[in-house]
């Protein structure tokens, strides 16, 4: 986990200027961001940075319902900023040469130059063979091919660029910078690319209702603000700039593109919670629930069976809880790793 | 005005020590008329007779409101003890030692009869300690119990905004210095409150106001993520679920019953007949309200077919009540053709307007000679004349009729109906043709299996889903309607829309009430 001691002012790496980083939730004025902000952001980039040596399981239980799932995820995206390599372009074209050994014959690509669409055709030996749709285009450019090193110019239709399609993905760097204290510095190059190993689970009432409670809250530094749904760079949610966290929506069952199974999932709710234990996509990456408090005893006793249903094949990580208790009253935590009880 | 999550937790950090100040009531005469129906209704739940186990269930009902509501002591209660009839009647079918119970009952019923319920005055003793001290404050009771908390506080009416009656409700109250409570801490059925009063306060101090006896639930503030954490101190340390909030508890004793001395410590009736309901053959159920008269019980987890007309996609979808089924979406019920009635459920109300107008007419001819009949021929409800004055009402959201088959038989017989069939094809009674009819007002068609229900909602879904600006439009206007199915389609019928008002857990009900509209006085009886 990152530090915790708080300086009060860091350095907006963009203006050189002492920054302060400010909050309002649900259009409540604007005030340092309070504690229990700053320690589920700080939870997230732990999560993020845990080894992937061992799958854990891990459950947060807050009083009152909240972003915090949100939070939880925007802090795991800050962690991976600072990463060298967290991106999807090496897992791009293996993810094309996958679809290339099964073409199932609805999925295209475009190009970021060539006009038209284009299905993949064939593929192997570090070549993936696409063929354009358009019958205008076909006379001069049928059939090309795609390498590992040009495989990022090529975008499966419907979901996010691999590399941004415009050139304001540097807008939030000042906000990701001031979100956790003494965290390494963010590699540029990371805010020009998606990354798909961070993954948020909405709630089960839909995407709308996951992105509203995120837009409630909303940061400021200096004369710009922006809410926590941006920060999150969902696709969908923030057109046009790369993304840096997968959706899942829990009520559909359906991912906002088809990713590499992701290292982390933060599940919004103890229902999303069940439904992502319930999935096979999810059953290499570590899981992050957050719940709140302040449901019906059903689905209380719905979580408890469910935690001692993995008890049978988890035990309780107390090391992983050194270090990490939240100074805030009533945020409860447990984490469970992988292994035999 | 919301509440936001800083504000909860600048509030919890503030206080992280609370406190429990519980007030428990003893009485004597109170504490005599509880044993002695506690006694009666353990006795009737095993007897072999068959008004046994029905009138054992109607004590339990008095009973368990009088331990978690602040009635009043009034002819109310008399009149609910006489149900049981005459002593020599009560002693022919139950034996003495019962009617020796039920002769102390009536004693003690006509005993405490106006004078003031103790737990009333505490109650208004607290309110006004706490509004003199100028602390905020709520209650949380149930929204039935309302009533009888507002009619403490006549001289200085209660403000409208202090009642929590739902989690719902908890959920969107701001934080208070204290929390008012008649009754014990239960998860479930009558005095039932949300785990998060104890693992999530919004308050400082809860003042619980129970009578002896009734305890609290072991496991009540229950927090799984707590019990998992390995720095919970005990798991079985009542209120220690969560570790981060700290509970005092202190406990004033008010009054005195001569009983405690005598039997012992006080029995804890709720327990008792939470006990004996287990061993019964009834289902947990959820309650989705569709109206203030109305609602329906369904299974746990149960996928019901709804609208959600606020949805861009899927405004059609089976969702659980309380998970994905919401408050302000719409319930959907296909009443469909039944081909043993030759579409009979687009003429809801032949049968109806015909034994309705019987049922007037001998209502305003002789309303005590009607309820004499009605009684011998063994109808055994409660307050069966204003039941009658209700089954009089036109048709609503239902018709209004008995809810068991065997009563309406009864009644049609008591009125002395006579076969008028619409048609002569159909070797059915008169009074069966007119309970079909309640029944598909009931939505009692989809109580079908559990396959079919699925084929026939996912057709409805596809049928429905090419009607949705219509039916958005209907919803913003109405909070209950009908359309009906286009012609040409695979289902023939009607679907009616009801909108869900509240969503409640916490009831036990028998599998053949579930899934059908019921008034709420009805459903009251399976709260656990």
């Amino acid at each position: 986990m990152y530090g915790k001691k708080a300086s009060g002012l860091v350095v907006n790496p963009l203006d050189r200027e002492p920054a302060t980083l400010e909050c309002s939730e649900a259009n409540e004025p604007w005030q340092p961001s309070p504690k229990w902000i700053r320690f589920l952001i700080n939870y997230g980039c732990g999560c993020s940075a845990l080894p992937p040596t061992v799958r854990r399981i891990i459950l947060l239980s807050l009083p009152w319902d909240s972003a915090a799932a949100g939070l939880v995820a925007v802090g795991a995206v800050r962690h991976r900023l600072s990463l060298t390599g967290a991106d999807d372009c090496a897992s791009h074209f293996q993810r094309l040469e996958r679809l290339a050994a099964k073409p199932s014959g609805t999925t295209y690509l475009r190009h970021e130059e060539y006009k038209g669409r284009f299905r993949i055709v064939a593929g192997g030996g570090g070549i993936v063979w696409v063929e354009r749709e358009d019958s205008f285009w076909q006379k001069r450019l049928k059939r090309t091919a795609i390498f590992p090193w040009n495989a990022t110019r090529w975008q499966i239709e419907g979901e996010p660029a691999v590399l941004p399609l415009h050139g304001d993905n540097q807008r939030y760097r000042p906000f990701y910078e001031l979100l956790v204290e003494h965290a390494p510095t963010i590699l540029p190059q990371n805010l020009a690319r998606s990354d798909s190993a961070i993954c948020l689970a909405g709630r089960v009432t839909g995407e709308a209702a996951s992105r509203a409670i995120l837009a409630a809250i909303r940061f400021r530094t200096g004369n710009r603000d922006v809410d926590l749904s941006q920060l999150a760079t969902v696709h969908g949610w923030s057109d046009g700039t790369v993304s840096r966290m997968t959706f899942f929506n829990t009520r559909t069952g359906q991912f906002d593109r088809r990713p590499m199974p992701p290292a982390l999932v933060i599940a919004d709710g103890d229902l999303a919670f069940h439904r992502v234990l319930n999935s096979k996509q999810f059953e290499c990456s570590n899981i992050v629930g957050v719940i709140h408090r302040a449901i019906e005893r059903d689905r209380l006793e719905a979580l408890g069976n469910k935690i001692a249903e993995l008890r049978q094949w988890y035990t309780p990580d107390v090391d992983c809880l050194q270090g990490v208790q939240p100074e805030q009253a009533a945020i409860v935590m447990t984490v469970f790793k992988r292994g035999a009880a | 005005m919301t509440v936001s999550a800083t504000d909860i937790f600048a509030f919890l950090d503030e206080r992280r020590t609370c406190a429990i100040e519980r007030h428990e009531v003893h009485a004597t005469t109170f504490g005599n008329l509880r044993r002695s129906l506690r006694f009666i209704a353990l006795r009737l739940a095993e007897s072999t007779e068959a008004d046994g186990p029905a009138v054992a269930e109607r004590l339990r009902l008095l009973l368990s409101e009088w331990l978690t509501v602040p009635i009043a002591f009034d002819a109310s209660v008399v009149e609910s003890v006489l149900m049981l009839g005459d002593s020599m009647s009560v002693e022919a079918r139950w034996g003495r030692d019962v009617r020796r119970a039920y002769d102390d009952a009536r004693a003690a019923a006509h005993a405490i009869q106006n004078t003031e319920n103790p737990v009333r005055v505490d109650l208004h003793d607290t309110i006004h300690r706490l509004r003199i001290e100028g602390q905020t404050w709520r209650i949380y009771c149930h929204k039935k119990a309302r009533v009888h908390f507002e009619s403490i506080f006549n001289d200085e009416p209660l403000p409208g905004d202090c009642f929590l009656h739902s989690i719902k409700d908890y959920r969107d109250a701001f934080p208070a210095d204290v929390l008012v409570k008649v009754g014990p801490l239960r998860s479930r059925g009558w005095g039932s409150a949300p785990d998060a009063v104890i693992s999530a306060p919004r308050f400082g101090t809860l003042i619980q106001i129970v009578w002896s006896g009734c305890s609290d639930e072991d496991d009540f503030g229950y927090d799984p993520v707590a019990l998992a954490s390995p720095s919970v101190p005990s798991p079985d340390t009542q209120y220690a679920r969560n570790p981060s909030i700290q509970w005092t508890r202190r406990t004033l004793q008010i009054g005195h019953d001569d009983g405690d001395q005598n039997g012992g410590p006080a029995q804890d009736e709720l327990k008792l007949f939470a006990h004996a309901a287990r061993t019964r053959e009834l289902r947990s159920a959820t309650l989705v309200e569709i109206d203030d008269d109305h609602g329906i019980l369904y299974p746990p987890q149960l996928s019901v077919l709804s609208f959600d007309p606020d949805a861009t996609v899927e405004a059609f979808a089976l969702r659980v009540p309380g998970e994905t089924l919401l408050e302000g979406m719409f319930v959907v019920q296909p009443v469909l053709a039944d081909p043993d009635l030759g579409g009979l459920h687009a003429a809801d109300g032949y049968y109806s307007r015909i034994w309705k107008e019987h049922l007037r007419r001998e209502l305003s001819r002789n309303p005590a000679e009607l309820v004499r009949h009605l009684r011998a021929a063994g109808l055994d409800l409660l307050h069966v004349l204003s039941r009658v004055k209700d089954w009089c009402r036109p048709p609503t959201t239902v018709i209004h009729a008995p809810q068991q088959r065997r009563h309406f038989e009864i009644l049609i017989n008591v009125l002395g109906i006579e076969n008028d069939t619409p048609t002569q094809t159909y070797r059915r009674e008169w009074w069966q043709l007119a309970w079909y009819e309640i029944a598909h007002s009931r939505g009692e068609a989809i109580q079908t299996g559990l396959q079919e229900h699925e084929i026939v909602s996912d057709e409805l879904i596809t049928i429905l889903g090419d009607q949705v600006p219509e039916i958005r439009q209907a919803a913003r206007a109405q909070s209950s309607f009908q359309i009906q199915i286009p012609s040409g389609k695979s289902l023939i019928g009607v679907v009616r829309f009801h909108v869900v008002k509240a969503i409640e857990e916490g009831f036990l009900a028998p599998e053949n009430n579930l899934r059908t509209i019921c008034d709420l006085d009805t459903i009251e009886q399976w709260r656990e």
